[in-house]
C-alpha cells in the first residue's frame, strides 16, 4: 500500500477545507455585515440589507483624515515629513 | 590585506573618489561587510537591545505609591516579589495555559493544510491555497477581530447556525462549562481561545508547509516500501521531519499569545492576561516599574520554552 497516492484522502481533503473555511468565513461576514440594515446588534442573519453605511462613511471627514494619515505613514520618504508637520502643528495654538 | 600583493597585476589606482572607495572596499573584504552590517547592527543593538535593557532597569525602579511618581534612586526587588502575589501568578499561569491550548489546536488545524499545500497542491491551485492562507494577513488584525464579534455574539452567526441545526443545547453546555463558558461565546473563554486560533493559524501554517516541502518523497516511498502504513509513516517519518517547522510555527503563536492584549480585552470574560495587565500598569495605574518586570515574564517564558524544544530536538533536523 502506498502512504502516499497522488491525490489526497478524504480526511485530508476535509481538514484541509475545513482549515481554509475557518480562515475565510470571518472575512465574508465582515463584507455581510456592512450591507446590514441592523445598527444596533450583531443579529445573525442581517433583518434587511442597505448600502447607506458607504454613503454615511463616505461623508464622514474623520474617517477621510485617518485614510489620508495612514496612507502618509506608510509612504516611506513621507513619514519623517508627515511626524514632523503632525508636530508643528498640534504646537500650534489652535 | 593580503589580495592586493597575491593579485598578480594590481590595476593602477583610478581617479575620483568613489572609484577609490569601491577599489577600497573590493581590496578590503573585511571593511565591505563591516560597512553593510554596521548600520543594521546599529540598530539591533541600539533599538532593540537598548530598549530591552531600559525595560530590564525599569523594573528595578521603585514607584512611590501616594504621589505615584517614579523613584529613579533606589533599586528594589519588590516588583519581582509583587509578581508572586497569587493574583499575578494567577494572570501568568492562565496566559502560558492558553498560550499552550493556542499552541496546540494550530498545530492541528494547520498540519492538514500545510501537507496538502506541500505534497499534493500543484500549479494554480497551489497559488490559490497559498492566496487563501495570506490574505487573512492582508487584512486589518482588528477587522478580524470585530469579525469574530459578529461570528460569537449571543445573537451572532454561530449561535444562529446550532440554532438551524438544533444544536443549541450543546453551545448552552459547553457555555455552560466552568472554565471556558460564560454568558454567550464572546464573553466566554472558549471564544478567546477560537479567536486567539484563528488569528495566528496562517503563523503555523507557513513554516510546516516549508518543512513538508522539504521531505523527498523517495523518503515516503522508502517507507512504504519497507512496509509502514499511512500511520507509521506518519508518525516515524513526515512528522518527526516537519517537527522544526512546528517549532517555528509554535514560536510564533506561543509567543503573540503571551504578548497579546487586545484579543483577550473584546474577547473573553473579564479575567486579565498578561498583556492586558502590562497595559494597565502603565496606563491607567502609571506603574511602568511593576509594567516593565510584568513584560519580562514573556520573555523568560519563551525563553524556557525554546530550551525545553530544543531539549526535545525540535531543532535537530534544521
Amino acid at each position: 500500500m502506498r502512504s502516499d497516492p497522488s491525490r489526497p484522502g478524504w480526511g485530508l481533503r476535509a481538514a484541509t477545507w475545513g482549515a481554509v473555511l475557518f480562515l475565510h468565513i470571518p472575512l465574508a461576514l465582515i463584507i455581510l455585515y456592512a450591507f446590514s440594515a441592523e445598527d444596533k446588534s450583531y443579529v445573525f442573519p442581517p433583518p434587511a440589507l442597505t448600502t447607506q453605511w458607504f454613503a454615511v462613511a463616505w461623508e464622514r471627514e474623520d474617517v477621510w483624515a485617518a485614510i489620508g494619515l495612514s496612507l502618509r505613514v506608510a509612504t516611506p520618504n513621507d513619514t519623517v515629513v508627515t511626524f514632523a508637520s503632525r508636530e508643528t502643528s498640534s504646537s500650534k495654538p489652535t | 590585506m593580503t589580495m592586493a600583493e597575491t593579485l598578480p597585476l594590481a590595476p593602477p589606482a583610478r581617479r575620483g573618489a568613489l572609484r577609490r572607495l569601491s577599489d577600497v572596499l573590493y581590496r578590503h573584504r573585511a571593511l565591505a561587510l563591516a560597512a553593510l552590517l554596521v548600520p543594521p547592527l546599529l540598530w539591533f543593538g541600539v533599538v532593540y537591545l537598548g530598549s530591552l535593557f531600559a525595560l530590564l532597569a525599569n523594573s528595578f525602579f521603585a514607584l512611590d505609591e501616594f504621589s505615584g511618581v517614579v523613584d529613579r534612586s533606589t533599586l528594589t526587588l519588590k516588583n519581582f516579589r509583587d509578581l508572586f502575589d497569587p493574583a499575578n501568578l494567577d494572570v501568568v499561569w492562565r496566559t502560558v495555559l492558553m498560550a499552550t491550548a493556542v499552541t496546540l489546536a494550530c498545530t492541528v488545524i494547520a498540519f492538514p493544510i500545510a501537507y496538502t499545500m506541500a505534497r499534493y497542491a500543484r500549479g494554480p491551485h497551489k497559488a490559490l491555497l497559498y492566496i487563501a492562507v495570506m490574505l487573512p494577513l492582508w487584512s486589518s488584525y482588528l477587522v478580524r477581530l470585530y469579525a469574530w464579534k459578529l461570528l460569537l455574539a449571543k445573537e451572532g452567526a454561530i449561535g444562529w447556525v446550532l440554532a438551524e441545526l438544533h444544536l443549541g443545547w450543546l453551545l448552552d453546555a459547553l457555555l455552560a462549562t466552568p472554565g471556558i463558558g460564560g454568558p454567550s461565546l464572546s464573553f466566554s473563554r472558549l471564544g478567546t481561545f477560537v479567536v486567539f486560533v484563528y488569528m495566528w493559524l496562517p503563523f503555523m501554517i507557513l513554516p510546516i508547509q516549508a518543512a513538508i516541502e522539504r521531505i523527498p518523497g523517495s523518503l515516503i516511498e522508502a517507507s512504504s516500501d519497507l512496509g509502514a502504513r499511512g500511520a507509521t509513516t506518519f508518525w516515524k517519518v513526515i512528522f518527526p521531519l516537519a517537527m522544526p517547522g512546528i517549532a517555528a510555527g509554535s514560536i510564533f503563536t506561543f509567543s503573540l499569545t503571551l504578548g497579546d492584549y487586545i484579543i483577550p480585552q473584546v474577547i473573553g470574560d473579564s479575567t486579565l492576561f498578561i498583556g492586558q495587565v502590562v497595559v494597565r500598569q502603565q496606563g491607567v495605574a502609571g506603574n511602568i516599574p511593576f509594567a516593565a518586570a510584568f513584560s519580562l515574564v514573556p520573555i523568560v517564558v519563551i525563553g524556557v520554552y525554546l530550551w525545553f524544544a530544543k531539549k526535545l530536538g525540535a531543532f535537530d533536523a534544521l
